[in-house]
């Protein structure tokens, strides 16, 4: 595509307007994810959202936000630290905004203590197909009017409607953030010392198990790291208890684990050549569904990562995988692979099963499938 | 025991939205007395007088008949016999609801009383299946030895319902650092309203594909029927400390309120009770609170115990930068308990003072509260009424009471304008109609305050896909479109309109 065909309202009217031109539309923020799910029609427009980037209210005393959907996240991120708050997720990629951590429900490994990006969204402005502008909640932290459609967004790579502006409940910024790291002989034996300190009184916000692939930053064949945020004392009492559970951990707090925590960050960018499936179970029962392949593991949340090299055969593998992870309870997905691989589209990307209200929900909001056409598969 | 209706009445804003029924109910009763046994179909007149209303009584109507399935099976050819003759059905919990959504106006109630199975607990992986007719705090009771609960916690969650949870969408004093219900559901087994099982969610996280759990969740039994419900289980906290602070003035206590969460405090709670509520209280349950005061704030904290004498310090000092008259830790758990006691008894204990009373549940920014409680107490001056004010201080959501006695002449205009006036004040500040309570009948004719037309048209037309004939639970949630009537409790007209 040549950049004279992209598109970048700088205003809800003028994407409004794109959209009732009638012409399929791919919207898009900082681009990071569009190895993410099916590949976009290629006859669609592109439209950049980039130049939505404004906070629209922020009252600091209220802990709720309103924010455009190009915004990124960081420099929401850098206002909120203003005042000494935050809004509690930590997905992937740096330049990755609102709109499009909305789209894919992406999230990172503080997950596993405070949800994910629809536990904290209170309300959205969208454009439907139609052209027209709704709102769906509001800015209150606690809202029962009217049914709660703007959650149909979350996840949903634009196909229900243009998410333009979402508000959401923050938090006060933790007293001190903490990463205990452990060294561990495999990826298995770092999720089953997760396990461990999941099934344990302690109140971790991240859970992360990983094989090598972080060896520039700490050694071991793999990694159990846990997360800690709160005060001095729940520090304190963490540090302790885990020693018992392995006496040998390394302790990063504040800044020093900040290194740690954007090198998971940037992880998946530095992966984009493989294909990331994802793999949710039960916790405790996630160890049956995971395949031989480097893995990245939320222990806490039941959720692993495995990179596969991007052969143009894998889908019979993953569809095997699938299969034995539905009859487990489980389910595996492909989240990302590189654009250019064949039979990409073969890939598993949607849920299991028929899913006819899914499908209904599409027709309904989009029956001439001009909302990212591509993006999903239902 | 709320007076018993001597005649069943609907609101002008019912009588336009609940559909009459056109169906053939005389065949729908024959086929459903072919498979339930008398004690599973009650239809006598005497009887249904029980299933008139909900917690919220403007509205009493009288169902055709009510219906005790005890499967998911039963549930679903129920609902398929109603779709075969046309006859509209709506499901019903314990009817602890506040907005009239399960007035049935000869229509069938479809009860979950007993689909009241918990039916796995899996405390490793914290879940839970249950049916829907299984009680809040039951719920917890069981899972507590294992160290765990259920966190969304209603005041009524001694009676109501998870289903009932569910389709309201459900809050809570603690619901400020939990979340409401939509935040602990993980997967629904529904029967959609033509009586086919679907299933939404799972119980591994980031199941693909569009969020039905979040659209279901909150959609007022407009959407079809919970079955199977698998809850997200909460480690029981390790400590629990609870502060009492007194004021002389209720800004101030608002004031409190702001302080708290202006320093970067996330109470588990942060209640407030006015001192009407605190005579009413004493006086029921004896819970302990200073009835000469202007107002309480009860501020929970918890967590692990290494860091609650911190937290309760950091409150403590937050109150004291505020023109608080006392602020104190509760010294025990006997303490503790009852002040929790006379909180989640207060709508009770207010009930006693008044023959009724009208519950408002508008949710405002916090650092509004001061200036909103300022004009509710006004609005209760200009309009001669009582309101008294039990709330969920730290989400913001008011529960102001207008306490009446109906026979009194012209006072219901009164309390309807008062409700208005308190609704456009929420309005005004950027507020939500509804926290918790649902809109049921009683917010409808308020919807388009707070919505656009096309706003409510997006929410009927998503309505209309799972519920296409509007046989399942007609007249509830959102406005239909139209002219619009009189809120409140208007001018109460019989029925058989």
């Amino acid at each position: 595509m040549g950049t004279d065909t992209i598109a970048s309202p700088s205003t809800e009217a003028e994407l409004s307007d794109l959209v009732r031109s009638g012409s399929p539309l791919h919207v898009y923020g900082s681009g990071t994810k569009r190895h993410h799910g099916p590949s976009a029609a290629p006859d669609a427009t592109m439209a950049c959202l980039r130049k939505l980037s404004k906070i629209t209210s922020y009252e600091p005393g209220d802990l709720v936000v309103t924010v455009q959907a190009g915004a990124k996240l960081t420099e929401l991120q850098a206002e909120l630290a203003k005042r000494n708050q935050w809004l509690p997720i930590d997905p992937p990629y740096a330049d990755s905004t609102i709109g499009g951590i909305l789209a894919t429900n992406s999230s990172g490994p503080r997950r596993y203590g405070y949800g994910t990006i629809r536990d904290h969204l209170l309300g959205t402005k969208s454009i439907g197909a139609d052209g027209v502008l709704t709102r769906s909640g509001g800015r209150v932290v606690k809202n029962v009017t009217g049914f709660d459609l703007h959650k149909l967004h979350v996840g949903a790579f634009g196909s229900l409607g243009l998410v333009t502006e979402a508000s959401f409940k923050l938090r006060p910024k933790p007293d001190i953030s903490a990463a205990f790291v452990f060294p561990c002989a495999s990826v298995d034996d770092a999720h089953t010392l997760l396990l461990k300190v999941y099934a344990s009184k302690l109140r971790p916000v991240a859970l992360e198990a990983l094989d090598g692939r972080l060896k520039h930053l700490i050694d071991g064949a793999a990694l159990a790291i846990v997360g800690v945020e709160g005060t001095r004392p729940v520090i304190d009492r963490h540090y302790r208890e885990l020693r018992e559970l392995a006496p040998r951990l390394g302790v990063l707090e504040g800044e020093r684990a900040d290194p740690l925590w954007n090198a998971l960050r940037k992880l998946p960018d530095a992966l984009k050549d493989y294909v990331r499936l994802r793999i949710g179970a039960k916790p405790h029962e996630l160890k049956r569904l995971l395949p031989s392949a480097p893995l990245w593991i939320s222990v806490g949340t039941g959720i692993a990562r495995a990179d596969l090299d991007p052969a143009s055969d894998l889908h019979f593998s993953v569809r095997r995988m699938a299969d034995k992870a539905a009859a487990l309870g489980g389910y595996v997905v492909a989240e990302s692979a590189p654009l250019a691989m064949q039979n990409r589209e073969k890939l598993i990307w949607s849920p299991p099963g028929e899913q006819p209200l899914m499908k209904g929900i599409r027709l309904l909001r989009d029956p001439k499938r001009i909302l990212n056409p591509g993006r999903v598969t239902l | 025991m709320k007076q018993r209706a001597i005649l069943p009445v609907l609101t002008p804003i019912a009588q336009q939205e609940i559909p009459r029924v056109t169906g053939d109910t005389a065949k729908l009763l024959a086929d459903l007395q072919a498979f339930l046994s008398p004690e599973r179909l009650v239809t006598k007149p005497d009887d249904l007088f029980a299933y008139e209303c909900d917690a919220q009584t403007f509205d009493r109507a009288i169902p055709l008949c009510v219906a005790f399935p005890e499967t998911t099976a039963e549930v679903s050819r129920i609902v398929q016999l109603c779709a075969k003759h046309n006859v509209p059905f709506l499901p019903r919990g314990a009817g602890t609801g506040l907005s009239g959504g399960v007035v049935a106006v000869g229509s069938l109630v479809i009860s979950t009383a007993r689909l009241n199975k918990i039916l796995e607990i899996d405390v490793p992986n914290r879940q839970a299946w249950v049916q829907p007719g299984v009680v809040n705090m039951h719920l917890s009771k069981a899972v507590a030895a294992d160290g765990l609960h259920y966190a969304p916690d209603p005041s009524s969650q001694y009676a109501c319902t998870i289903g009932g949870n569910v389709a309201e969408n459900s809050g809570g004093p603690h619901t400020l650092k939990y979340g409401v219900t939509t935040n602990h559901i993980l997967s629904l087994e529904v029967v959609l309203p033509d009586g086919t099982i679907t299933m939404m969610g799972s119980s591994a996280a980031d199941f693909p594909g569009y969020d039905l759990v979040g659209v279901f969740v909150g959609s007022e039994g407009t959407f079809g029927i919970a079955t199977r419900i698998l809850v997200r289980l909460t480690p029981l906290p390790e400590g629990v400390k609870t502060i009492l602070a007194i004021y002389d003035g209720v800004t101030d206590a608002c004031r409190g309120v702001t302080e708290i969460l202006a320093r970067g405090i996330l109470p588990a709670a942060i209640e407030m009770i006015d001192q009407k509520t605190m005579r009413a209280v004493e006086q029921y349950i004896h819970a302990g609170f200073p009835d000469d005061a202007a107002a309480a704030l009860l501020v929970e904290v918890d967590g692990l115990s290494d860091d609650l004498d911190l937290q309760a310090t950091a409150v403590i000092d937050a109150c004291k930068a505020t023109k608080v008259r006392d602020v104190r830790l509760a010294k025990d758990d006997a303490e503790r308990a009852k002040l929790w006691k006379g909180r989640k008894h207060a709508f009770g204990a207010l009930g006693r003072l008044a023959p009724n009373y009208y519950t408002h549940d508008g949710v405002i920014p916090r650092t509004k509260l001061p200036e909103v409680l300022e004009e509710i107490y006004r609005i209760e001056k200009e309009q001669h009424v009582i309101i008294a004010n039990v709330f969920h201080a730290g989400d913001g959501n008011l529960h102001p009471v207008v306490l009446y006695d109906e026979r009194e002449e012209g006072v219901i205009e009164r309390v309807r304008k008062a409700g208005e006036d308190i609704l456009k004040l929420v309005c005004k500040v950027g507020g939500g109609l509804s926290g918790e309570h649902g809109i049921g009948i009683e917010k409808l004719a308020f919807m388009r305050d707070f919505f656009g037309e096309q706003d409510l048209e997006e929410m009927r037309r998503l309505r209309d896909l799972f519920n296409p004939r509007n046989l399942c639970n007609p007249g509830k949630a959102i406005p239909s479109a139209g002219r619009c009537v009189e809120p409140g409790p208007g001018k109460k007209l019989p029925v058989g309109h």
